[in-house]
């Protein structure tokens, strides 16, 4: 039943919209909030509460609360008496077994037993232990409020968008909009959010500056970060100065019966009346401490209720107070021992200001005596309070005494946190165990933690704590405030959910030859193009190609760049001629290998470095970071991208290349580790002739944008050697025959290159180089694992990672395992104790549990002398 | 079960301090109280102080993410952790204050084949010290949590987990709580509130310490202080080769049983558990740079909030509730730094990056040992500040990327 | 040896006839009217202080380098022009121009009102420059299907 049509109404009457409501349709009026329809359909009840399961109502109407939540449509939690009716919309209840009018649940608020007082789980069900699972499944199914379907899938679309403003103002009631015309007439870009709740929100569209509603602040964050949730976008405002208008927050009391449906406070009586047109109830009784409650009285006359006593705690202060229920609603309302019939009590503590932002942006927050409430200090230099939310004509808490009501006869709880049902018995108790500072306690009673995010709570119940403890309030300080300031939804954070990715210029040829790609750091990679055993014998017996622009390329160039490769690198280039080509390995200060890759010399002054596809960034941080230190005259440049990279490689590879190119080819004129500039089917390239593979091979670097015609040619001209793509795992086995290194799988972040046998890479007669100081110490104290090749006695293969045993215990690990048919045995690399890095050694390496024979093996596994590679 | 109606203090109310005691501890964590509570209950040495510069359990203790779970990949560290577990796992009756340890089981996801060597890695190592532990692949992961999108067209694919059935969550504020009642009914004294400003030292050992109450004479100072060890460190002149950075976390509204197993993502830098309060706790990889700071981040909600609904696309509706910080004290081989120093009399227990809390009770039982007999136990000697002068490290960096 | 194999721009040779391919060519093939791929632009990486030679935007992305601009025919000459510590990026970078503001928001933290300037666009390093309402952004192409997908998802967005 409405009330007659007023103007301020926020109903538009003549539309009328139909949801769910437990699956029965409800007629709703455009403008009305699912709340505010279903109150007017009659219902009461609107949750259960989290611990007793007591019937709660509406109380604020102002999205504080945790007296609405319900599930809409999927949504857990959602409150609902500030969330539109939508057409169609499906709403249900939660944390009820049954229904919200017959919660069976509800038991426990009528027989109390071992489920009531605070913190009761740390004392009971810890003998027997084999109970506990049971127990603590049972905790958890009572725990929670709203359900989550296991099966739905992402469906709303979130955005993100990135806003500026000079002067951000938040909050639209009579202090913003001052603040924000102020700043706009002084010229400044000023943007205003607000949430959309105040009465007057029908906010003006004024000139000069901007409004965004409803609207609300997540937090204040550093570098003046302000995210506002405007619904399905989430605006990062970033602002110079940010005002907060973020008003008062209305208090409750505390006395026996103060959660009884019924009860509100004046910020309900006022929307349901005035937004909405309802009449809240038939007889009123009002106990306030400031004039929004005569306020709220005034209201509920206006909407037909009658008001049936008024009780200005400023004038009088009783000693007893409680109300008391049936069937979870307010029946009377007794003061001093004088009942009052009622079926509305609106209450209300005085109003605290909204802080929490400010906290947040380094505010402090401190207790004001007089007025009774916490005021905001000192704020950080570029935000500002205004209004309520600096306190400004905040009152009536002072009148409100700071321990609760008594109640007439023992029985009616007093909350002091609903969201959590703590009484104010839970919280004295707490003190009386010891729990005796703030944050102690309010972890022990979970006081504040619940869904109004300590809205309700904070205020009395540290007014009550100091009263308990008989210190100040002032001397106790406030909780943490913990950031967001409302509640945001997981979707709006993450909005489009993009992540970078980087793709090769060759990827989609990759996909369409039906490759299966793989991760490789933020790669993705062919793992093979399907038959991996015929990809590494074209390799072996024909030629191959595999795209290698993942390598990290870098241009060091410069009159020093000898003296700055040579101090960062542990090997030596100064000896390096023109067109020739170096492996090198790169050292942490620590001694520790940070990466690999081949550095060919271009001219006296200039160096192209190759890095692992992983390790691009690090090593180029790593050399801008010396670079900057040591104050060479070096550029740096990275050209990973700009440079696609393609390894051909086979006994036909040279074959295939000579078609080409004009590029003198013969071994005489291009030999193993030499580097050619020369145009290949037309495209100038970087040639560079190595074999990470073990096989006759060059690797092609060239301007990535021509990369899938190079690619595309040499298929074409190569298709009559039986040329054939190959993948990451095709070269792994090939590598592996070869015993060849992968930094980051066969070496960890405490490998060295001396116990991984490479030695002949450090040159400790050069002056200086990263990391010199802890090789020496290595090479002084002697290996303590070695780095060795193995391969299996009965050709199974061992898990990468699997542990080579001694006396039971672990003594070394397997890094790559593979079977190979060029080799016909099952081989791999791994740490071993020293004692064991012997040719022939016998090795025990565990697999499925059981340990298998394996012999230590030192050379590569195929072509130990290298004949292939050089040929 | 009466026991539950009756109010009983769970610790006597803080007094003076003492001008002497034998033992003071630096530190009213997890680490300090168990120390403090072993002292007690094995050695018998009750003349000890815990000084806490705020409320018991403000610090590590009471902000980190609660996993307790041994499957590392040292075996030095797995053993180690592996005592942990089986300690909390009888903490509850030995402290008679239920500690909600929840042995749901932990899975760390691999989206690569590098990340499943190193979990091979570590189930080969944890198996053959006895922990349960082992790599699953997509079907088991599946079974153990449904609620995962195992889709392949998604950033991160799943391509199995390691899992570790014995891992759970427990209730950190009860650790807390439990230890400092067991170690105030062993005769210890407990002072929060009272800040160490300074370290008395004479030839090379320490002869007491300074608060923000008075001075104290003692024996033995143990600083058990995560995020502030290198500053108490300093106060004492020993250096630690620490670095603190800041770690995030976050709640969500709570919900009634959605996940019952602790999901982990490296590469995803975010990990998940639903706690018994209903809520979906979410943290995150220790950030990068070094702060001493504890501010939250805006930017750590985002990507957060991303990497958890490509797992769990289901909570896209479910809201945040509270973000917070911890301070995490990182060694450079992501192994703690435990037991004496160069200073006579100065113990630490230091370093401990996202570990700390998962080795409260073994760390409480070795420190006390070592103090009680002079002897730094077996179990422990891997962890001495001297490796990183002999270069002896004890590396759990493979396994640490996100490793909660 | 030269730094030839970074240059872009082929004279044909050997009966050879190298195809250029965009590194947004596939990403932005649905893109609405107003996305444009700018990939073909030529873009020089320039150490230490620059003069800007005729033709050319020079845009500082950091105190001791710029990133210059200017026609794809262009690059050989500007080069040239510009002396010896000058690396051709033009294969490094893609590029493309969106319009609108609203759009520009949705891919970046930046202050629009004072580009040009280097920043995240897409989550992806990039420099961003302004011509009235149209923004042009050139970052690593190895993000091309990243940053097309990402940019052409936020467009439907605004729709």
């Amino acid at each position: 039943m409405r009330l007659p049509p007023s103007p301020e109404e926020r109903i538009d009457r003549s539309r009328t919209v139909t949801f769910f409501f437990e699956g029965e349709p409800i007629e709703a009026y455009a403008g009305d909030t699912i709340g505010s329809a279903l109150f007017a359909a009659g219902r009461r009840v609107f949750s259960r509460s989290f611990k007793y399961h007591r019937p709660r109502g509406l109380l604020c109407c102002s999205g504080h609360c945790p007296n609405c939540l319900m599930q809409v449509d999927g949504a857990p939690s959602v409150r609902v008496c500030t969330a539109p009716v939508r057409e169609g919309t499906r709403v249900r209840s939660q944390n009820v077994l049954g229904s919200l009018d017959r919660d069976l649940l509800a038991v426990v608020d009528k027989v109390g037993g071992p489920f009531t007082p605070v913190g009761f789980y740390y004392r009971t069900m810890i003998r027997p232990r084999r109970a506990w699972p049971y127990y603590e499944r049972f905790l958890r199914r009572v725990a929670g409020l709203g359900t989550i379907d296991k099966h739905a899938r992402r469906s709303s679309r979130f955005d993100t968008e990135h806003r500026r403003a000079e002067v951000l103002v938040i909050g639209g009631g009579p202090s913003g909009l001052d603040a924000a015309r102020a700043a706009a007439r002084d010229g400044r870009r000023v943007v205003l959010v607000d949430e959309g709740l105040a009465l007057d929100a029908q906010l003006p569209r004024e000139d000069g500056f901007e409004t965004i509603a409803p609207a609300r602040a997540i937090g204040i964050y550093e570098g003046g970060l302000v995210p506002v949730d405007a619904g399905d976008v989430l605006l990062r405002f970033r602002a110079e100065r940010v005002v907060v208008a973020s008003g008062a927050i209305e208090q409750p009391l505390l006395f026996p019966g103060n959660d009884l449906v019924g009860v509100l406070l004046p910020s309900a009586v006022r929307r349901l009346t005035r937004l909405w047109s309802l009449r809240p109830g038939e007889r009123a009784v009002v106990i306030t401490a400031d004039d929004r409650g005569l306020a709220a009285a005034e209201d509920l006359r206006r909407a037909g209720t009658s008001v049936a006593r008024v009780v200005d705690l400023r004038t009088t202060q009783p000693a007893q107070m409680a109300a008391r229920g049936s069937h979870g609603r307010v029946r009377s309302v007794s003061v001093d021992g004088d009942s009052v019939d009622c079926d509305v009590l609106v209450m209300s503590g005085g109003s605290q200001p909204a802080y929490s932002l400010l906290a947040q942006a380094g505010a402090r927050v401190e207790y004001d005596g007089t007025r009774g409430i916490f005021v905001p200090r000192d704020l950080p230099p570029h935000v500002e309070a205004v209004g309520s939310a600096a306190g400004e004509g905040a009152r009536g808490a002072a009148a409100v005494p700071a321990a609760s009501y008594r109640g007439t006869e023992s029985g009616g709880r007093c909350f002091v946190c609903i969201c959590e049902d703590v009484t104010d018995k839970d919280v004295k108790r707490a003190i009386a165990e010891g729990f005796d500072s703030i944050e102690l306690a309010k972890r022990y009673t979970t006081v504040t933690m619940g869904p109004c995010q300590g809205r309700l709570c904070h205020l009395p119940s540290i007014r009550l704590y100091a009263r308990e403890t008989r210190a100040e309030e002032a001397t106790i300080g406030t909780t943490t405030a913990r950031p967001p300031w409302a509640p945001v939804r997981l979707g709006l954070l993450a909005g489009r959910g993009h992540e970078p990715a980087k793709r090769t210029s060759l990827h989609h040829r990759h996909k369409e030859l039906g490759a299966q790609m793989m991760w490789t750091g933020e790669w993705r990679r062919p793992h093979s193009y399907g038959d991996v055993a015929a990809e590494v014998r074209a390799v072996h017996e024909g030629v191959g190609v595999i795209d290698v622009s993942t390598l990290g390329k870098l241009l060091v160039s410069g009159p020093d760049a000898v003296s700055f490769l040579e101090r960062l690198y542990p090997n030596r280039f100064g000896d390096l001629k023109p067109g020739r080509i170096r492996y090198a390995v790169l050292g942490t200060d620590a001694g520790r290998i940070m990466d690999d890759g081949t550095i060919g010399r271009l001219s006296e002054r200039d160096f192209y470095v190759t890095t692992t596809s992983t390790g691009a960034e690090t090593v180029l941080a790593w050399f801008e970071w010396w670079n900057a230190v040591w104050g060479y005259d070096v550029s740096v440049d990275n050209v990973t991208g700009a440079l696609a990279a393609l390894n051909v490689a086979g006994p036909r590879s040279r074959a295939l290349l000579a078609r080409l190119t004009e590029l003198d080819v013969s071994p005489d004129g291009f030999g193993y580790l030499d580097a050619r500039e020369a145009r290949v089917a037309g495209v100038p390239c970087l040639l560079l002739r190595i074999g990470f593979v073990g096989e006759l091979g060059y690797e092609l670097h060239f301007p990535s944008p021509y990369a899938e015609y190079l690619w595309d040619t040499l298929l074409e001209r190569g298709a009559d050697a039986g040329i054939r793509p190959f993948g990451l795992e095709p070269q792994r086995i090939l590598r592996l025959e070869k015993a060849h290194v992968i930094v980051g799988q066969d070496t960890d972040s405490e490998s060295n290159a001396l116990d991984a046998n490479m030695s002949w890479l450090v040159k400790f007669d050069k002056d200086d180089f990263v990391g010199k100081w802890a090789l020496e110490h290595v090479r002084e104290r002697g290996p303590r694992e070695r780095l060795v090749g193995f391969e299996m006695a009965n050709g199974t293969v061992p898990p990468e990672g699997g542990q080579i045993v001694v006396d039971g215990l672990p003594a070394g690990r397997v890094t790559s395992a593979r079977w190979s048919d060029a080799v016909g045995k099952a081989i791999g690399l791994a740490w071993v104790p020293p004692a064991l890095a012997d040719e022939d050694s016998r090795i025990e390496i565990r697999v499925d549990g059981r340990l298998e024979p394996a012999l230590v093996r030192l050379r590569p596994f195929f072509d130990p002398d290298d004949e292939r590679l050089r040929a | 079960m009466r026991d539950i109606f009756r109010t009983r203090r769970m610790w006597r109310p803080r007094g003076e301090l003492k001008d002497r005691y034998d033992v003071v501890i630096v530190g009213g964590g997890s680490h300090g109280l168990a120390t403090a509570y072993y002292l007690a209950k094995n050695h018998g040495i009750t003349n000890v102080a815990v000084l806490e510069q705020s409320y018991i359990g403000s610090g590590a203790a009471g902000r980190n993410t609660t996993i307790v779970r041994s499957n590392y990949r040292t075996p030095e560290g797995a053993r180690f952790y592996q005592r942990s577990v089986e300690l909390y796992e009888r903490l509850s009756r030995e402290l008679d204050f239920n500690l909600l340890f929840s042995q749901q089981g932990h899975l760390t996801l691999a989206h690569s084949d590098r990340a499943l060597i190193t979990m091979t890695e570590r189930a080969e190592v944890n198996q053959l010290l006895g922990i349960d532990s082992r790599v699953v692949g997509p079907p088991e992961v599946a079974r153990l949590c449904p609620e995962l999108d195992l889709s392949h067209d998604v950033t991160w694919p799943i391509l199995g987990a390691l899992y570790h059935p014995r891992g759970g969550i427990i209730r950190h504020d009860a650790v807390v709580w439990g230890l400092a009642r067991g170690a105030d009914r062993g005769g210890v004294e407990i002072h929060p509130y009272t800040e160490v400003t300074g370290i008395e030292r004479s030839n090379g050992r320490v002869t007491g310490v300074r608060t923000t109450r008075g001075d104290i004479e003692c024996d033995t100072i143990v600083s058990a202080t995560a995020g502030w060890s290198t500053l108490v460190a300093d106060l004492a002149d020993v250096r630690l080769p620490i670095t603190t950075h800041i770690l995030q976390a976050f709640v969500t509204e709570p919900l009634k049983p959605f996940l019952d197993v602790i999901v982990v993502s490296s590469q995803m830098h975010v990990y998940v558990s639903q706690t018994d309060r209903g809520e979906i706790l979410i943290g995150a990889e220790i950030e990068p740079y070094t702060t001493y700071r504890g501010t939250s981040t805006f930017p750590f909600l985002e990507y957060s909030a991303r990497h958890v609904l490509e797992l769990f696309p289901q909570l896209e509706n479910v809201s945040v509730l509270r973000q917070w910080t911890g301070l995490c004290d990182l060694s450079p081989d992501y192994s703690p730094i435990l037991g004496v120093t160069e200073v006579d009399g100065f113990v630490v227990s230091a370093g401990w990056g996202t570990y700390g809390f998962k080795a409260a009770p073994i760390v409480g039982t070795t420190l006390a040992e070592l103090i009680s007999t002079g002897r730094t136990p077996e179990l422990i000697a891997p962890f001495t500040l001297e490796r990183f002068y002999t270069d002896t490290l004890v590396s759990e960096l493979a396994a640490a990327a996100v490793s909660h | 040896m030269s730094r030839d194999f970074l240059a872009v721009e082929l004279a044909p040779a050997d009966g050879f006839e190298p195809r250029w391919r965009s590194p947004l060519e596939r990403a932005l093939r649905d893109a609405p009217p107003g996305i444009r791929d700018l990939s073909r632009t030529g873009k020089l990486h320039v150490h230490g202080d620059v003069g800007a030679p005729p033709g050319v935007e020079v845009v500082r992305v950091a105190p001791d380098r710029a990133l210059v601009l200017c026609a794809a025919a262009d690059v050989e000459r500007v080069r040239g022009e510009l002396g010896e510590r000058v690396v051709d990026m033009s294969a490094a970078l893609a590029g493309l121009e969106v319009r609108g503001e609203r759009l520009m928001r949705r891919l970046a933290d930046l202050d629009l009102d004072a580009l040009p300037a280097a920043g995240a666009v897409a989550h992806v390093p990039a420099t961003v420059l302004r011509d009235g309402d149209a923004f042009r952004i050139f970052f690593p192409q190895e993000y091309a299907d990243h940053v097309g997908a990402v940019v052409l998802d936020a467009a439907a967005g605004l729709a």
